[in-house]
């Protein structure tokens, strides 16, 4: 690979162990992917700083890093923690997992990272620009920075993140390149009409769709009638980055790569066409929802809104459904978000409305990334794709993937209310 | 009856031997595998259950999750990582795990990718032996 004056220096340790330690790991990336030179980064969000993603090696790497001093060398967010920063004792954190977060929290606050602690970092904190050349990590903010932004960010592994934040530098490889990013699956939507679309969760199922299915392709989406909105693509994004490899995907006539579909595919042929009809989105749907029984005799111990973490308008459109309901029949709702969101959601009273309506507000992190045994959840209700792919395993739950909407008819019922 | 891989290619080198563990379709460590017990726990995927651990894990790449990188990192430091890795596709939040780990403990995972036609192969392997960068498989079991 052909160095720069300065990235030699790196690999000297002219900056210190921490920088020298994070070049050789880059640079060895760079190798083993066959990159000709690095490219400079004008941003990072890092994965590796919740602890149950990287356990005590990540953060005996981490710790290491910022005791040689090692400081961030581009504005670098976190994705979530291990634990809600406030109230951590209330979700059951034992209190030697807190302190390892806290070991954790430590370590990034060292090297200079913005206390951003969200998923969606999109949505606050840290926002790309078309063809601006970052270092993301966290499968869905990697898959809606590429595609939504236009941003261009491999998906970076945790612990290799922090790396090329304190050098400042990535591989020249992959989704860095404009030839990778080409649509080369095409999805057809233009027979879609079911209803699922009205609402995320029929994105997420097309997202889940889409990233099982896509292989080792680059998915391009054709046939809206309208622009997809960033909470529909949030979803999608989400879905397809959790049930396959997907880092990027256009969507034509929304996304900035994709303003019509040559652009997307680069006038290339693309390699494998899927038809996406109503029947074919509605058994994705479907399939989301692990468990058994019919409405009536699900014991729901969970709702979950909020993977990614909730938008300040979602978290509004949820109470409004609620109206002046509560959470009623002993199961619990959690909403989880963004401490930037909660403090506006704040301001205008609705953190007190749904604490009153019996809502336990999650902030800074995740159910999947926090212990849960001691809740012994064993029904989970979810409107999220990402969610429902992941909790069967990570809670060993049955899991039930529905639309906003039922799941807030569910948290006022206090059981699961299917609608039809 | 055995047979060599000739489509294998190195990625991270290294010998290693063992039963084969085929996946047939894309992993996640993280959220897939419970790194401390070195369990597959993904339900949608056919190893779910299975110990990786000390096994030659055949996968076509690794899904969908950043964290796969930590996870990876975490098994070899407590010793339940597979004994190597033979994919199709060995993207680089696979293979830096193994990379960050043979910086900070000396310890690492093989990573080695072969041809999609050799993956196909790999179905039918009882046994895997990667030496000096080959990959020889051992079919069925006791079939001649």
């Amino acid at each position: 690979m052909k160095l720069t004056e300065y990235e030699r220096g790196l690999l000297s340790g002219a900056q210190g162990k921490a920088k020298q330690t994070a070049m050789e790991i880059v640079c060895r990336m760079g190798e083993l992917y066959g990159a000709a030179e690095l490219l400079e980064i004008s941003r990072a969000h890092l994965d590796g700083c919740s602890y149950t993603a990287v356990w005590d090696g990540g953060l005996e790497f981490m710790e290491l890093l910022a005791s040689q001093g090692g400081r961030v060398a581009v504005p670098t967010s976190l994705n979530i923690a291990s634990c809600d920063g406030f109230c951590g004792k209330d979700f059951g954190n034992p209190e030697d997992f807190t302190e390892k977060c806290r070991r954790m929290e430590a370590a990034c606050y060292q090297m200079g990272c913005i206390p951003s602690w969200t998923c969606a970092s999109y949505q606050c904190c840290n926002i790309p620009a078309f063809g601006e050349c970052v270092a993301f990590a966290e499968s869905n903010v990697v898959n809606f920075c590429n595609s939504v932004f236009g941003a261009r960010t491999e998906r970076t592994g945790d612990l290799v993140d922090i790396c090329c934040a304190l050098t400042g530098r990535v591989p020249a490889m992959g989704l860095y390149l404009k030839e990778n990013r080409y649509g080369t699956k095409l999805y057809d939507v233009r027979g879609l009409t079911s209803k699922r679309l009205e609402d995320t969760s029929g994105f997420a199922a097309l997202g889940y769709l889409i990233g099982a299915t896509a292989g080792n392709l680059v998915p391009v989406v054709d046939g809206f009638g309208r622009r997809i909105t960033q909470e529909e693509l949030k979803a999608l994004s989400a879905a397809s980055a959790a049930s396959g490899p997907v880092g990027l995907f256009h969507v034509v006539g929304t996304t900035p790569e994709a303003p019509d579909l040559r652009t997307a595919t680069g006038g290339r042929e693309v390699k494998e066409t899927v038809t996406v009809t109503d029947a074919l989105l509605e058994e994705t749907f479907r399939g989301l929802s692990e468990g058994g029984g019919t409405a009536e005799d699900v014991p729901v111990d969970l709702v979950v809104l909020g993977c990614p973490h909730l938008s300040f308008g979602e978290f509004c459109r949820a109470m409004d459904l609620l109206g002046e309901r509560r959470v009623s029949g002993g199961l619990r709702a959690w909403f989880q978000t963004s401490d930037a969101v909660y403090r506006l959601l704040s301001r205008i009273g609705m953190v007190k409305k749904a604490e009153r309506a019996g809502i336990k507000i999650m902030r800074d992190s995740c159910i999947m990334n926090q212990p849960m045994d001691m809740w012994g959840f064993r029904n989970v209700v979810v409107n999220s794709g990402k969610m429902a792919h992941y909790a069967p395993g990570n809670l060993n739950a049955n899991v039930y993937f529905r639309d906003m909407r039922t799941c807030v008819e569910t948290m006022a019922a206090g059981r699961l209310v299917d609608q039809r | 009856m055995k047979r060599e891989l000739t489509s294998a290619r190195t990625v991270i080198a290294g010998d290693a031997s063992g039963e084969v563990l085929y996946g047939t379709t894309a992993l996640s460590f993280w959220g897939g595998v419970d790194a401390h017990s070195g369990c597959v726990i993904d339900r949608r995927h056919n190893l779910c259950g299975c110990l990786i651990t000390g096994k030659m894990l055949v996968l076509p790449r690794a899904a969908g999750s950043c964290s796969t990188s930590g996870i990876l990192l975490e098994m070899i430091r407590v010793g339940t990582m597979p004994a190597a890795v033979i994919c199709v596709y060995a993207e680089p939040l696979l293979c830096m795990g193994s990379v960050i780990s043979e910086k900070l403990y000396g310890k690492w995972m093989p990573v080695y990718t072969v041809s999609e036609e050799e993956y196909a192969l790999l179905a039918n392997a009882g046994q895997a032996e990667i030496r000096a960068d080959r990959i020889v498989i051992t079919e069925g079991e006791g079939e001649v």
